[in-house]
């Protein structure tokens, strides 16, 4: 997963298109990934995957140099996918041990 | 909700750790995060991280790579200002510039640098949801006591504390931080092999007494601004050796930093240059030749 969202990243960064940034939000849904859109009802409200389009979409050209900025970038929305994925993992792991307590009904 | 045992807390710190582990693994490499080979096999098993996910982005690797080539490039002609990542690539691949094998331990030493700091990371995000965890466990505890007391225990008050949606939306705003380390670790790291990178190149050219100032944005912090200009604000000149013989400030008191080749400080972003023999800085700051008698 990771790397299909770097790969697409790197995609985006290079053609800074609105198509691009849609196909990159389809593309993690349709893998089933743990970033997923705008209006997502699976609770994950797709918050950060919204940031992080807005950091690349504001990584302005007048950084000094923009490549290791566009580095910062691919690091800093894998950290918060990174997060969400271990929050969701969690989760799932309480949820089903409450099933198996027979807690939760 | 029964409360949670050693056994259950360490199955929920693997988690956590795993896949903050296979971030620090995807960005500073497998050798970097120590991940021994059984424990990236378990991580490749769960699907968290893949067998290529090391080799596919390489930061550290980049931006030392960039610091060392951005001079060559720009004497080649280059616009390393407008320069894509791929762009980079595609350049470095058509005219490779073998790396020597000091070049290289450099690379090898800033991720392992790296990747310190991200098991750091990655132990203070897992420590995070055990905290939260284990205080909605006392919460439910609490609570379910209340509830036989005025005899109504239902399931639906447990359910909700420990919805997926609640207890996820929870544990995301107090893991928030995780994010934020993670992010101050790879910048600074990522900073810092770009430095070294220019260091290393400035000393292949010219040796290590070529003379370097570093360049302070004008909102740096007061420490850099001391550090790196006189009293009239305009930078000092350094040797090469002079910084690198100063090392860094890792566990230094502030009132201890001194001047280094990489940064000074997390999020400092200072950058070297490389100041010619014959040329030094007027009042203005301006790069201009020494006047000859």
């Amino acid at each position: 997963m990771q790397i299909e969202i770097k790969e697409a990243y790197a995609g985006e960064l290079k053609e800074k298109s609105g198509q691009v940034l849609e196909s990159v939000k389809k593309m993690i849904v349709a893998n089933g990934g743990v970033v997923h859109d705008t209006g997502c009802t699976c609770g994950c409200h797709g918050d950060s995957m919204e940031k992080a389009i807005n950091d690349i979409q504001t990584a302005k050209e007048d950084s000094p140099y923009k490549l290791i900025r566009q580095i910062r970038d691919i690091v800093r929305a894998d950290a918060e996918m990174t997060n969400k994925a271990a929050v969701n993992d969690v989760s799932r792991y309480l949820l089903r041990r409450a099933i198996l307590n027979g807690e939760v009904r | 909700m029964k409360p949670l045992d050693i056994d259950e807390l360490n199955k929920i710190r693997g988690i956590v750790n795993g896949h903050w582990t296979s971030l620090g693994i995807s960005t500073f490499g497998t050798e970097a995060m120590g991940a021994n080979h059984p424990e990236l096999q378990s991580l490749i098993q769960q699907g968290i991280i893949t067998q290529q996910a090391a080799s596919l982005v390489d930061p550290v690797a980049d931006a030392y790579l960039f610091g060392f080539m951005r001079r060559k490039l720009e004497q080649a002609g280059h616009d390393v200002l407008e320069m894509s990542l791929d762009e980079f690539h595609e350049i470095i691949g058509r005219d490779p510039s073998p790396l020597s094998d000091a070049e290289l331990a450099a690379i090898r030493y800033a991720k392992k640098w790296g990747g310190q700091y991200a098991r750091t990371v990655a132990e203070r995000a897992a420590g995070r949801v055990i905290a939260r965890i284990q205080q909605a466990d006392n919460d439910s505890f609490v609570s379910t006591n209340r509830r036989e007391l005025i005899a109504d225990r239902t399931a639906e008050a447990l359910q909700e504390r420990w919805s997926p949606d609640s207890l996820a939306a929870s544990l995301r705003a107090e893991t928030g931080d995780s994010v934020t380390d993670w992010e101050r670790v790879a910048q600074t790291e990522i900073q810092n092999a770009h430095e070294q990178g220019v260091a290393d190149d400035i000393q292949s050219d010219y040796g290590p007494n070529a003379r370097v100032a570093k360049l302070v944005n004008p909102n740096a912090c007061k420490y850099c601004k001391q550090l790196y200009l006189n009293e009239d604000g305009v930078p000092k000149i350094f040797t090469l050796a002079e910084l690198r013989a100063n090392g860094d400030n890792v566990g230094k008191r502030k009132a201890d930093w001194v001047a280094t080749l990489g940064i000074v400080h997390p999020f400092c972003f200072c950058e070297l240059i490389y100041i010619p023999d014959g040329y030094t800085f007027n009042d203005s700051g301006d790069l201009v030749r020494i006047a000859t008698a």
